[in-house]
């Protein structure tokens, strides 16, 4: 079940219309693989195949940089150090998802005007470590259903190296939140 | 893409008992041309990885809550083994046998002269850096999506334990934007 926040969450990361996370990861790349024996091949490259999922990856990086702008105008001191670094972190990858974009013939999406329904109302710092938490989350799942995706081995390191990153904001975010801060030995997205 | 040499890497920083660590890992997937080939690199790397923090936590100079720790992250490192493991079945391939001495012992020799948790600290994170630099790698061979989706899962859970033991370790837990496990260029 997708709660309240949760959809009002991917409207603000672009995605409209949807039932949940699911739908989110589909317009990253489609469902993620069932663990089976079967070995399907990746596609031959296709940069406009490419350039929708980087372009969706980059719907979800420019929420996450709407998230962090307003984290930064009311974390205290101490957080707020912390929300910086995410910050500056989520508009590299951006500018890295865009150049890859243009690179490929491609043009890259703009952020939106209004990313109200992500970022919420937050009434405390906890309240927008967990906005926070939930853009993380988005974003690794997205990606992770978006590698298989890609054709471009190359394009697929440069997001797994994104992903791992934000996979590392997430143990951060959790530890403030007084969370373990490696619940499991896979990263899914999901915690 | 090549590994880097036994130079490169002590250009780069690193302490000449660390390189044949460092190179093995990071030369894991080298050869590798198949899937199987990729899959049965990262079997032997995480092999290596549970022999490392098994030995790391034997070493007797660990307080309580690094304990905890890295037993920790040995079992994430030995669930990784079993899927992996699992998966090359699948395709078909042979595990890489489990190193044996003396190549465990030039292997884990930064464990055996280190004289302070510090010292296994950091020897964690350089096995850990390493780690994400070959599934890194992996990214740019792997044919299966099924695959791929798996080794990106741990690449990033190899990423949270370079975020804690950072910390334990007292240095910056998010220094770079772009995890690759290897230096800017």
């Amino acid at each position: 079940m997708v709660s309240a926040t949760r959809r009002a969450f991917l409207r603000g990361a672009g995605v409209t219309g949807v039932a949940g996370s699911a739908v989110l990861l589909g317009a990253c790349g489609g469902k993620s693989q069932p663990a089976t024996g079967s070995v399907p091949t990746a596609t031959a490259a296709n940069p406009s195949v490419d350039v929708d999922i980087l372009n969706r990856a980059l719907d979800v990086e420019n929420t996450a940089i709407a998230v962090y702008t307003a984290a930064t105008k009311v974390l205290p001191a101490d957080a707020l150090a912390l929300a910086k670094i995410i910050l500056g972190q989520e508009m590299a990858h951006a500018d890295a998802l865009t150049k890859a974009v243009q690179q490929i013939g491609g043009t890259p999406n703009q952020p939106k005007g209004d990313y109200t329904s992500a970022i919420g109302q937050p009434k405390s710092q906890a309240d927008m470590l967990r906005a926070a938490e939930m853009i993380e989350n988005t974003a690794v799942t997205a990606y992770l259903d978006a590698i298989p995706k890609l054709t471009d081995p190359k394009l697929r390191q440069t997001v797994a190296s994104i992903l791992t990153d934000e996979a590392e904001h997430l143990s951060v975010l959790r530890e403030r939140l007084g969370l373990p801060p490696v619940p499991a030995a896979f990263v899914r997205g999901t915690a | 893409m090549n590994p880097p040499s036994r130079r490169e890497l002590l250009r780069r920083g690193a302490t000449a008992s660390l390189v044949p660590l460092l190179l093995y890992v990071r030369t894991a997937f080298a050869e590798a041309q198949s899937d199987a080939g990729v899959i049965a690199g990262a079997v032997g790397l995480e092999e290596v990885a549970v022999f490392a923090y098994d030995a790391a936590l034997k070493t007797r100079l660990l307080d309580g809550p690094t304990t905890q720790l890295l037993q920790r992250v040995k079992s994430h490192e030995e669930a990784h083994l079993g899927v992996l493991k699992a998966a090359l079945q699948r395709l078909g391939g042979t595990a890489p046998p489990a190193p044996a001495s003396p190549t465990a012992s030039k292997l884990l020799a930064p464990l055996a002269k280190a004289k302070s948790q510090k010292d296994v600290l950091a020897f964690a994170i350089a096995l850990e850096t390493a780690t994400v630099a070959a599934y890194y790698d992996a990214q740019g061979k792997l044919k299966s999506p099924e695959l791929l989706r798996t080794s990106a899962e741990v690449m990033a859970n190899e990423g949270q334990h370079l975020v804690v033991l950072r910390k334990a370790l007292g240095r910056p837990q998010l220094p770079n934007a772009f995890e690759t496990g290897k230096p800017s260029p």
